[in-house]
């Protein structure tokens, strides 16, 4: 996730979604599973 | 008739999320349903990584980051199953794992030719879901060719870094805002959204900016 800290922005959206930080592309555990759960309510697990 | 909404857009080539976060913005603008200007801006995740590094993201990430063959493989798999649920179809057994600053030097000659959007998503497509290489500037020069740019005029511009400056621009600007990660999204100078949100969150950026405005 980014450190917004320092942006001149009014930053929106959830603070904890998936993003590339240096080389690293880390996946939050609760988009994830809200992915995982989105499928299933869409019958494709 | 009312002025675009403009959307800048830090991104790397080889950013997963990039590619997903491209698809939600897009959906995010669909339901917008308003005029929006997009301009992407280079971004490099990792800019010391050789142009032809030997290994795949897997021999990347555990040589790197020290992560565990398996946990790795996981990772990909995780990131692979949220690509396909936006349409996207990964194939990381053939990501050819590289330098990109050629790619965003590539980008802004694609900007200069008005056709920066279509260079951003062939650029995307060839790294992610057709296993082509985006590091060296004969591959790239046979991607931009296949979007109607002129083959040796890329190989030219490419070669004689002529926009090199931008790309470093862009990275200093990212700098400057404390922009750490991409994609990294700013809604007409206001608002910023880090990471591949919902299209929802995009969604409604678009539709505050678009209320400030006509209120002002």
């Amino acid at each position: 996730m980014t450190d917004v800290t320092a942006t001149p922005f009014t930053m929106v959206g959830d603070p904890e979604a998936a993003a590339c930080v240096g080389d690293s592309c880390l996946i939050p555990e609760h988009h994830s599973q809200a992915e995982v759960n989105r499928q299933l309510d869409a019958d494709l697990v | 008739m009312s002025e675009p909404i403009k959307v800048d857009i830090w991104s790397d080539v080889q950013c997963p999320w990039c590619y997903i976060g491209k698809r939600k913005f897009e959906d995010g603008a669909a339901q917008f349903g308003g005029d929006v200007e997009v301009e992407y801006h280079s971004f490099e995740l990792a800019p010391d990584t050789p142009v032809d590094f030997d290994g795949s993201p897997k021999d990347f990430l555990s040589q790197r980051k020290g992560i565990a063959p398996d946990q790795v493989d996981m990772m990909l798999d995780r990131v692979t199953s949220i690509a396909k649920s936006v349409g996207l179809d990964y194939d990381y057994d053939h990501v050819h794992q590289t330098n990109t600053i050629k790619a965003h030097e590539l980008l802004h000659f694609a900007k200069s030719k008005g056709v920066q959007l279509e260079m951003k998503e062939a650029l995307l497509k060839a790294y992610f879901i057709d296993g082509g290489h985006v590091g060296r500037v004969a591959d790239l020069a046979v991607i931009a060719a296949s979007i109607g740019l002129d083959h040796d005029e890329v190989v030219e511009a490419l070669e004689a870094q002529t926009y090199l400056a931008d790309v470093k621009a862009d990275v200093a600007q990212a700098q400057a805002y404390g922009i750490q990660g991409v994609p990294f999204f700013v809604i007409d100078g206001k608002y910023g959204i880090s990471g591949a949100q919902e299209a929802a969150a995009f969604a409604g950026a678009l539709e505050q900016a678009r209320s400030e405005r006509d209120a002002s």
